[in-house]
């Protein structure tokens, strides 16, 4: 393969915003995420979990309540008072609109997907007719004291839970009337004398509303008598995050010690229907303070301050065990944020609202500029391939400015493409982590890529848990294709048999005082590097140096704001 | 005049307390434990024995209640035998014989005729749950052979087995393994740990399992410290659990409280832990409670809980997480260095107890009297921690000083060496430090010993050390101007030729002094501390070395490491004879010219007592013990036996107790055991109803002492008992046919109040006159008491009418008692 100087870049200063909410979709499968500057983004859990779209944010737009209504309608509200709706199809805010109530805290479609409730500093409850192209002001719930921090619709819609300082209401949506006022105990054992604040309310369709509250306490409460019935005291900070599950019978909960806790509701006896919440098993893959939690019909999804989405599958709902049932923890975009002018030695850093220019240490530049993401353009300018977000890709001819040919359509989203020089070929990676090469002077699929789908990948290439986000080549070997994802670095030579399942997939490349006829069978087309993580961008700068980017994730919690202290024992 | 059977070595008390759980009886006065071949029966108020029931003839490995009458006991043995007992009285009631090992013993109020156990058929390793089906024959042994196959693969011990949810499935663990067994269904599920999770030291193993008793929910104990709440566990795949993590070490044992609202865990932090709503954050604690905890268990009112320890000590808990009680045996938790001593005041066996104490156990009542901490240091437990030893310690001048040495040695060059000096306080009741003396030698202590003359004038210890020389402490005066005060200071430094010191030892009238030094034994004079002469066998290190006593003590004992035991004559300073013999243990009677030698071969040990006067052995026994003895000791009698054979003379003034390697406490005994350890304490029965409280000491005893003087009159009147025929509810009694008769309870009240008005002039009169005389002979017992008698005084006088009434309905019923049972002879009359 031979060997490279390597540019190992650290100075990328990227920092991932915290996560706020999460909301999941259940018709499409989809997952929205908004993150502390107000961006948004899209994630399609059945493409492997691939970031699907984004709407790049603002710091004065940040959002504290994500919500899907009616379909596949994405609102968010925040402390600019204003309730937005995104345009998935155009990618961009189809309109915002001032709810006029001070910031709002907490949103909350109905059941029926057709309403919309906002909880507002002032108090009050604001209940939004959905209509096809806009929303509109339907009428005020009694107005209370503080702020409303969370809401819930019961699933028939007739009631609604608001958890605010130190009280949960209950409100009679038709009427819009306080039905109940359940006061939380602001001390539980001693742990708190501050004012309780609910951070969320879940409404159960059996009446009972579950509350979750700054002073470390899970509660369950009974809204036709306004009684409290079972406490749970889970942690000693604050329990941040509710979300129940379509069936009702498990919720999650995050904290801010990072731990989210997940509950069933279990049978008391084999021979009886009572049944019980019970906590059972507790999940620390966070650092940072938990804020927002999300319930799927097969996993746990939680994200929070340490910038992470994690997706915890839930084993007992795991049919098949295969890459579903993995946990995932995605740190990283699923975009290549970096570009690199290979004759001028520059590196272009993309930040979430500016661009930093770097400029490499000297050598001598051959090459030409690739322009990534979901654009390509050949090297010689003559043809420019183009994917939307619908998986198909369509080839352009530059010079005549018309269709070429269109590649045809996969099921999973394309996260990398490039157009080789001199073959032309086109390389495609999906998030299914398939690669394809279709020649665009044939219009067809190359040769290799037909023996790659006949052949199929190895099974430890298909496990890995980030997409590709970037494909390069080496300007003086034809044959060889560079592509990386965030934790490995990989050379496919198209000119070594592909491995099975049986070979070694990530195998060292062999020591040089190995006979040359070990080094040729053990020698397969993946050559794969994990010495770069995480790895956010490597291209070839000429043929004898490679430049890399890396972003150790130390760096960027070392600029998180500091977790919760908790004594460890034995320390 | 004893029978004189063949002499027997037998197991004197000291046997585990903490090998099973515990088990409350159903109303919480007593408590029972497997103790050898025995099960106890200790009160839980007084902590004393109230019953032992024997009977086993082999390791008792389970106890439980019969779920079908509380006033019953099954026990399970290594014989092979399950037996049933009353154990308010001590009766076996009945006898069930298996036939193969039971190692655990469980029942359930569901399975009304069967009781499951743990027995291993085939393979040594392979254990199985089975139940047994007990026959109701009414016959005293009956063969119950019919078992039923519940679980194979299963672990030995009974923690690892929880019968949940009133029979509905059991639960067993082993390894990484759960399985539950659902009765109903005949299903197993199982689920399964992964070994090592990706920790290296992930330690998941399961060591203890308890089921919740009223919800569907089996907490196990883990190898970590965790505890896992396992709940849904119908399904094999939606089954699901939650874990408690506090414990850092292995959780030993778990139980829930009889409502299932706690949960108890315990373990080598010696704390008990209360899980309540089984929540990890509200959870109470009970520390300090000295040892690791092996077992828990609960009471079935639910007002008590119990834990066993591994320091041999069963402490009673109440519900707020109080001790109330400790019931100690003897502590054999760890290796023994002091040897067996007596304590000359309370001729209590006295060795190595908890770490850094001294304990003090009573032979006779086989009940620890009291620890003394030693070492004072609190005690890190930790494994790999090299902790300071207790490893000397000697009684001198008739128990009023007492010297202990201890260590503690991480390199070999870096000794830690600390003597302490110690004297009976009268006043207290107990020893006081009188002088700590910091490295007394530069190595080891190897021998230390009191000049225990009669005549002597002034305290003498002598230890023999490593370092090549013995030194001589003296008592000395240590007054200064502030107090009156003693102290010890070394008097005399000897050493031959640089020969490490290994024993020494002082004559009986103290003239002489006896070290070894390796091979050489040396004498000197007490008084001028001058080498008198020197004996040298080179027949290897001297082991042991002992003067001869009374006729004998002209004689020097010595026992070399090559296995020669040599006898000197002081008086020609010429060996006098030797002998080829191995001795391990060589103790000299206190109260006789006897020794006592133990020696060790590799088939086993015997026993050889003999004179020094004479090579030829007085008493052989061989095989006394499989195992190496290690220690041993005279015990003297209280009341001397007239043993006539001569073989036997030996043991008529003293008793001879030894500690086997795996801390068995045996001794020899003539009786049948039967007769040996019947309780001496009988009485202790009465006192199960009063509670010890300070005013049970103030007016307990007279009432006690009333009762029997009423007792007494009222026997008197008993004769003239026909005459109670003419009371009508008497007759009535016995007119009406028992079938149609009310119950006893209501006949009770209406027969008592017919006996009480006619008597109540009479015994008015009687009490006031033994109040009096009572109170007399108190104030001359003490002075201090003095007080509390007047104030006695005073209130018998003013509420003597009620008191009186109260005091005949007590006595009444006592009467009451003895009635019943003559009613029966007076209706086989009719």
């Amino acid at each position: 393969m031979g060997e490279f100087k390597v540019h190992r870049v650290r100075f990328f200063n990227y920092v991932p915003s915290g996560i706020r909410c999460v909301a999941y979709n259940n018709q499409s499968n989809r997952l929205a995420v908004s993150r502390t500057d107000g961006t948004v983004e899209i994630y399609n859990l059945s493409a492997n979990y691939f970031q699907e779209k984004f709407f790049p944010g603002h710091e004065s737009r940040a959002t504290e309540a994500l919500c899907w209504a009616e379909g596949q309608r994405l609102f968010s509200a925040g402390l600019n008072g204003e309730i937005m709706e995104y345009d998935l199809q155009a990618l961009n805010i189809k309109y915002a609109m001032d709810a006029f109530g001070g910031p709002i805290w907490s949103m909350a479609a109905s059941p029926s997907g057709s309403q919309l409730l906002v909880g507002c500093e002032d108090g009050s409850v604001k209940l939004f007719q959905i209509t096809p192209d806009k929303i509109q002001f339907e009428r005020n719930f009694d107005r209370q004291k503080s702020r409303i921090l969370s809401l819930s619709w019961h699933p028939s819609g007739t009631h609604i839970a608001a958890g605010s300082i130190d009280y949960i209401s209950v409100f009679d949506v038709k009427s819009g009337s306080a039905v109940h006022k359940m006061i939380v105990d602001r001390q539980y054992m001693g742990v708190s004398k501050r004012k309780c604040i609910v951070w969320g309310v879940a409404f159960l369709s059996d009446g009972t509303v579950i509350s979750v509250d700054s002073a470390g306490k899970v509660q369950f409460w009974d809204s036709a008598t306004g009684t409290l019935v079972k406490s749970h005291l889970i942690a000693n900070a604050d329990v941040q995050s509710i979300a129940v599950a379509d069936q009702e019978d498990s919720f999650v909960v995050g904290t801010a010690e990072g731990t989210v806790f997940h509950f069933q509701l279990v049978p008391v006896t084999s021979n009886s229907n009572e049944k019980q919440w019970v906590r059972t098993k507790p999940f620390q893959h966070h650092t940072h303070d938990v804020r927002t939690v999300a319930h799927s019909p097969t996993a746990l999804i939680s994200g929070g301050t340490d910038t992470h989405l994690v997706i915890r599958p839930l084993m007992e709902k795991v049919e098949v065990k295969n890459y579903d049932a993995a946990l995932r923890k995605i740190t990283f975009p699923h975009r290549c944020l970096i570009s690199c002018s290979k004759k001028r030695q520059l590196l272009l850093f993309q930040f979430a609202h500016h661009l930093e220019l770097w400029r490499l240490g000297s050598t001598v530049a051959t090459g030409t500029v690739e322009a990534m993401c979901l654009l390509a353009v050949s090297p010689d300018g003559n043809w420019l391939a183009a994917s939307g977000t619908s998986a198909g890709v369509h080839v352009y001819n530059v010079k005549q400015l018309k269709l070429h040919c269109t590649v045809p359509a996969y099921n999973f989203p394309v996260t990398a493409m490039a157009i080789a020089p001199n073959t032309n070929n086109l390389v495609i990676a999906h998030s299914d982590q398939q690669i394809f090469e279709y020649s665009i002077p044939d219009k067809q699929y190359t040769d290799w890529s037909r023996t790659v789908q006949k052949q199929g990948f190895h099974h430890l290439w298909l496990q890995r848990d980030t997409p590709i986000t970037h494909i390069s080549f080496h300007p003086k070997r034809p044959m060889h294709i560079l592509l990386h994802d965030a934790y490995m670095f990989c050379i496919i030579d198209k000119s070594l048999p592909l491995p099975n399942d049986k070979t070694l997939l990530y195998n060292p490349f062999p020591p040089t005082n190995e006979s040359d006829v070990v080094r040729r069978r053990t020698a397969h087309a993946f050559k794969i590097s994990k010495i770069y993580k995480p790895l956010l961008f490597m291209d070839l700068l000429d043929e004898r140096t490679l430049v890399a980017v890396e972003r150790p994730l130390d760096d960027i919690i070392a600029q998180l704001p500091p977790p919760i202290k908790k004594k460890k024992f034995g320390t | 005049m004893v029978e004189e059977e063949n002499i027997r070595v037998v197991r004197c008390g000291g046997s585990e307390l903490n090998f099973r759980r515990a088990v409350f009886s159903a109303d919480s006065k007593y408590i029972f434990c497997v103790s050898g071949d025995f099960v106890k029966v200790y009160s839980t108020v007084t902590e004393e024995c109230v019953h032992i029931l024997h009977g086993h003839r082999n390791l008792v490995t389970g106890i439980q209640l019969n779920p079908n009458n509380h006033l019953q006991l099954y026990s399970c043995s290594l014989d092979g035998t399950i037996k049933l007992w009353d154990y308010i009285d001590g009766i076996l009631i009945k006898t069930f014989i298996v036939g193969c090992k039971l190692h655990a013993l469980f029942t359930l109020a569901q399975a009304e005729d069967s009781v499951f156990v743990i027995v291993n058929k085939e393979k040594p390793d392979i254990f199985q749950l089975v139940s047994v089906k007990l026959s109701k024959s009414s016959s005293q042994e009956v063969e119950a052979k019919e078992l039923s196959f519940v679980l194979d693969y299963i672990n030995q011990s009974p923690k690892c087995i929880a019968f949940g949810n009133e029979g509905v499935y059991v639960a067993a663990v082993r390894e990484f393994y759960l399985s539950v067994y659902f009765f109903k269904k005949k299903t197993t599920s199982r689920f399964t740990l992964s070994s090592s999770r990706n920790k290296k030291h992930a330690k998941n193993n399961f060591t203890c399992v308890a089921c919740h008793p009223t919800e569907d929910c089996i907490a196990s104990g883990h190898m970590d410290g965790k505890i896992r709440l396992w709940r849904n566990f119908y399904d094999d795949k939606k089954y699901t659990y939650t874990c408690l993590h506090w414990h850092h070490d292995m959780v030993m044992d778990l139980a829930f409280s009889v409502t299932g609202t706690s949960l108890l865990s315990g373990g080598r932090e010696s704390v008990l832990v209360e899980w309540r709503d089984a929540t990890e954050k509200n959870k109470e604690f009970l520390p300090r409670l000295g040892a690791t905890i092996e077992h828990i268990s609960v009471s079935p009112a639910g007002d008590l809980f119990c834990t066993s320890h591994s320091d041999n000590k069963i402490i009673i808990i109440h519900r707020n997480l109080e001790a109330s009680a400790v019931i100690q045996g003897l502590v054999k938790d760890r290796s023994i260095f002091t040897g067996l001593m007596i304590d000359p005041r309370t001729k209590a066996l006295v060795l190595n107890g908890k770490p850094g104490h001294l304990q003090f156990y009573s032979l006779q009542n086989d009940k620890q009297l009291y620890n003394l901490d030693i070492i004072q240091q609190e005690y890190i437990n930790d494994y790999g921690l090299i902790q300071i030893e207790l490893t000397k310690a000697a009684f001198g001048c008739f128990g009023n000083w007492l010297a202990t040495v201890e260590q503690r040695q991480e390199k070999e060059t870096e000794l830690e060496l600390q003597m302490k000096l110690w004297m009976y306080n009268k006043k207290t009741q107990g020893f006081i430090l009188n002088t700590k003396i910091n490295m007394p030698h530069e190595d080891c202590i190897t021998a230390l010993c009191f000049c225990n003359a009669e005549k002597s004038e002034q305290p003498t210890l002598v230890t023999a050390s490593k370092d090549g020389y013995f030194k001589v402490w003296i008592l000395t005066d240590d007054s200064d101007i502030y107090k009156k005060a003693v102290g010890w200071t070394c008097d005399f430094v000897g050493s031959y030729h640089k020969y490490q010191a290994t024993n020494c030892c002082f004559s009986e009238d103290g003239s002489l002094l006896a070290v070894s030094f390796e091979e050489i034994v040396t004498i000197w004079d007490s008084v001028t501390w001058e080498l008198k002469c020197t004996f040298c066998q080179r027949a290897g290190k001297i082991r042991h070395l002992c003067f001869g006593r009374l006729t004998c003590s002209k004689y020097l004992l010595g026992a070399t490491e090559n296995g020669i035991l040599c006898c000197w004559n002081l008086l020609s300073c010429a060996l006098e004879w030797n002998a080829k013999l191995n001795v391990r243990v060589m103790e000299p009677d206190p109260n006789s010219e006897n020794i006592a030698a133990i020696s060790q071969s590799s088939v086993g040990s015997d026993l050889f007592v003999f004179k020094p006067s004479e090579p030829r052995p007085l008493y052989i026994q061989k095989g006394i013990s499989r195992e190496e003895v290690q220690w041993g000791v005279f015990v003297p009698r209280d009341v001397p036996e007239s043993f006539t054979s001569e073989a036997y003379q030996w043991l008529n003034r003293s008793q001879f107790y030894f500690l086997t390697k795996s801390q068995s406490l045996l001794t020899f005994s003539t009786k049948s055991p039967e007769e040996k350890l019947t309780p001496t304490s009988k009485q202790l029965l009465a006192e199960e109803s009063l509670p010890t409280t300070p005013f049970y000491f103030i007016l307990g005893k007279h009432r006690q002492q009333q009762d029997e003087k009423l007792n007494e009159t009222l026997e008197n009147e008993l004769v003239q008992l026909p005459l109670t025929e003419n009371i009508p509810a008497i007759s009535e009694l016995l007119h009406t046919p028992a079938h149609v008769l009310p119950s006893a309870a209501f006949l009770c009240s209406m027969f008592v109040n017919s006996l009480l008005l006619s008597k109540e002039t009479k015994s008015a009169k009687e009490i006031p006159e033994d109040v009096d005389m009572e109170e007399e002979k108190e104030s001359e017992d003490s002075d201090e008491e003095n007080d509390f008698t007047e104030k006695v005084q005073d209130t018998s006088n003013t509420g003597l009418g009620e008191d009186i009434i109260h005091q005949l309905s007590k006595s009444e019923e006592k009467e009451l008692r003895k009635f019943r049972k003559i009613d029966y002879s007076w209706i086989a009359a009719l």
